[in-house]
């Protein structure tokens, strides 16, 4: 399998072949061969597109990250059009070189990043000069709008990454501004938990869909599996806070949403994608949530006693969930064995 | 969309590339299909190795709590009880891998480290003997605990008490360079003669072992990234010296590293691909020498791409991106020479890597 952004060595999976090296035996020798033949050591070209991706991606992120600190430094004593100047230039200069370059080039795609963030750097700026008193959420939902149309056409999973993590700080500074007294423990902050899992939800289906044209290496998961981790997390701590608030309100369709969320990431990483790490994930979740709910419920008894049963659960629950993560993961592999 | 090979396509494919023997291939397809091996991935041992941590903290807070264990020599008690029987319960277990089973006596053992650790700590009230005791304990549980996951944590164990001994003998800022150099250069030797050791008796303890080492080497690399926290309230403030040393001898495990790669290519390292990759990491060590966790992220990036591991590879990246997050609170260099000397070198770096591609195109 190839993917278009990573040199090859780095999608073919030859975990399978390390336990068997000792037990045929092979020699170190043959066993090196065999890496360099299925690509997984890379040979010379690989090693060369590898190295202009390292001196590229390293080169631009030290070039933009040197920008963030020469503006958090002394910003003071720069005249306002200076500031503009410069990062106007940065951002007309990125965008003429992912024009020229196209976005189906690494370098294009490393310079429509550079315009992105550069381009939320710029907003910042304008906001600080001009006192607009605008708030956090309209800087961070002006960003993310202003650089969608890059984001769509870059194909980047990065750039996405970046975009996605923009209009999330969005609507939790939104959050921040318009709910009174906002408070991750109080019940009306549960819209922006909605708003978040809408957001995320609706890229990951976006990014799952696509995936099935675009990329279809191993390596290409890391970015849906992230989404996967924010949907997570956010439901996990809405049922967490539910249990140690005791919070009743509305707990029919707080559970409901929680089932829902998991049973449908189960279902579809299960049977349709086949993700372990997504199914690992899942059951980390029940096993925080069961484990609060665990203690919740013995709140009344001796200290002792709780540590005690929780302990006992907490072992118990973690070696079967990793049993079952095993038994996944051998049964996938001996399909893949066996086609 | 092409499909990978399966297991047995791809051994096939070997065999008749004669890059395995016919006999070889017959005994790869029989172990294949007896498939008793585990395939799993990093994260479900990362989940059963929390999981026993967490349980192992419970138990020991409700002994403590009834009084089950009280005083140091009961502590000390308990704790061998409970490694003693750990150990053997293994041995048993061994053949049969019970997950279940193992899990346990993960947690059995793990306790039975903590309430030992704690009864000498009470009984000598000195950390030195405490760390003695916990490398020597490594050292039998590497030898003669059959299990992964255990072994992965004897060796993080060893390396840490390492650490606390170096501490307590107020000799850590002279210490740390020599303890960082060693990591990277036994990681880069470990991870570059992988072949080699995987095809030993003691194959999965080399294959622990190359993890353990850049683990350790983050570890470090995370203590040299802030001022030292250690006991209460006091602090180990790290020389510049600490931190030159360190940058040179990461210098040269980096630079050993380049070496084997360009030697595997049959590249002259004189030649201007050497000479400009050898520049290169010298410039790096220079401008990120007062945070050597950045070289150390550069190290592992590196092995991960020349051993094709999908685990060092997005650490490594993530690392990097953190410890550069680091290196805006660095107080001894100011944030308007910080911002110019990434600017400058972000550019260098972009103009050598876009010659490069612009040659790469050409070929």
């Amino acid at each position: 399998m190839s993917n278009r952004y990573l040199p090859s060595n780095i999608t073919h999976d030859a975990r399978w072949l390390y336990p068997l090296v000792s037990r045929i035996p092979l020699s170190g020798e043959t066993f090196e061969a065999v890496l360099l033949k299925l690509g997984v050591v890379p040979s010379k070209s690989t090693w060369q597109q590898w190295l202009i991706l390292l001196l590229l991606g390293l080169g631009s992120g030290l070039f933009l990250t040197g920008i963030v600190f020469f503006f958090a430094y002394n910003w003071e004593a720069m005249h306002r059009f200076s500031r503009f100047t410069l990062l106007g230039a940065g951002v007309i200069i990125s965008s003429l070189v992912a024009f020229w370059q196209g976005t189906k080039t690494l370098l294009g795609q490393l310079a429509l990043t550079a315009a992105s963030v550069l381009t939320g750097v710029l907003l910042a700026t304008f906001g600080m000069v001009y006192q607009t008193g605008a708030d956090s959420y309209l800087f961070f939902s002006s960003w993310a709008i202003a650089i969608l149309p890059w984001v769509i056409v870059s194909r980047f999973q990065p750039l996405w990454l970046i975009a996605l993590m923009v209009a999330n700080i969005a609507i939790i500074t939104w959050g921040g501004a318009t709910i009174s007294q906002f408070d991750l423990f109080r019940d009306d902050t549960r819209q922006v938990t909605l708003a978040l899992l809408t957001l995320n939800g609706c890229v990951l289906v976006l990014r799952e869909m696509t995936s099935l044209i675009h990329i279809s290496s191993e390596l290409g998961r890391w970015f849906p599996r992230i989404i996967v981790l924010n949907i997570t997390a956010l439901v996990s701590f809405d049922i967490v806070r539910f249990i140690v608030t005791e919070s009743y309100l509305d707990a029919p369709s707080l559970i409901l949403l929680y089932v829902a969320t998991l049973v449908v990431l189960s279902g579809y990483y299960l049977l349709v994608r086949k993700d372990l790490w997504v199914i690992a994930l899942v059951m980390g979740s029940l096993i925080l949530t069961s484990t609060t709910g665990l203690i919740e419920g013995m709140e009344s008894s001796r200290l002792s006693l709780i540590l005690f049963v929780t302990g006992v659960y907490i072992a118990g629950v973690t070696a079967f969930a990793a049993q079952c993560l095993r038994m996944l993961s051998k049964r996938w592999n001996v399909k893949d064995n066996v086609q | 969309m092409k499909v990978a090979m399966t297991q047995q396509e791809t051994l096939k494919h070997l065999a008749e590339e004669h890059v395995i023997k016919p006999a070889m291939f017959e005994q790869a397809q029989a172990l294949l299909l007896a498939d008793d091996t585990d395939h799993s991935p990093w994260y479900i041992h990362a989940l059963a190795g929390l999981g026993a941590w967490i349980s192992s903290l419970l138990f020991m807070f409700f002994a403590a709590l009834t009084g089950i264990v009280k005083g140091d020599i009961s502590f000390v008690v308990s704790g061998t009880l409970l490694l003693t029987s750990a150990l053997m319960l293994n041995r048993i277990n061994a053949p049969v891998q019970s997950t279940y089973a193992s899990q346990l006596l993960l947690v059995v053992s793990l306790s039975g480290h903590i309430l030992l650790s704690i009864g000498i700590s009470m009984l000598t009230d000195s950390m030195a003997v405490v760390s003695l005791v916990v490398m020597g304990l490594s050292i039998v549980f590497i030898l003669f605990y059959l299990q992964a996951l255990h072994q992965f944590l004897s060796i993080l164990m060893f390396f840490i008490a390492i650490l606390v001994l170096a501490a307590e003998s107020h000799a850590l800022t002279l210490l740390m360079p020599v303890i960082i150099t060693v990591l990277a250069g036994s990681a880069v030797w470990f991870w570059l003669k992988e072949s080699h050791y995987a095809a030993k008796k003691q194959a999965a303890f080399y294959h622990n072992l190359k993890y353990a080492v850049v683990v350790g080497l983050v570890i470090c690399a995370s203590l040299l990234a802030r001022q030292v926290r250690y006991g209460f309230g006091s602090t180990i403030d790290m020389s510049a010296l600490t931190y030159s040393l360190t940058a040179i001898g990461l210098f040269f495990a980096m630079v050993y590293l380049i070496a084997h790669i360009l030697q595997r290519l049959c590249v002259n390292w004189k030649s201007v691909l050497g000479v400009t990759l050898l520049l290169v990491t010298a410039f790096l060590s220079a401008l990120f020498y007062q945070t050597p966790a950045i070289m150390i992220s550069l190290i592992v990036l590196v092995l991960g791409i020349e051993r094709g591991n999908r685990i060092l590879i997005p650490f490594a990246t993530v690392g990097f991106i953190y410890f550069l997050g680091v290196y805006y609170y660095n107080l001894d260099v100011t944030l308007l020479h910080k911002s110019l000397l990434l600017m400058v070198s972000g550019l260098v770096l972009s103009i050598v890597g876009i010659v490069f591609y612009k040659n790469n195109q050409g070929e």
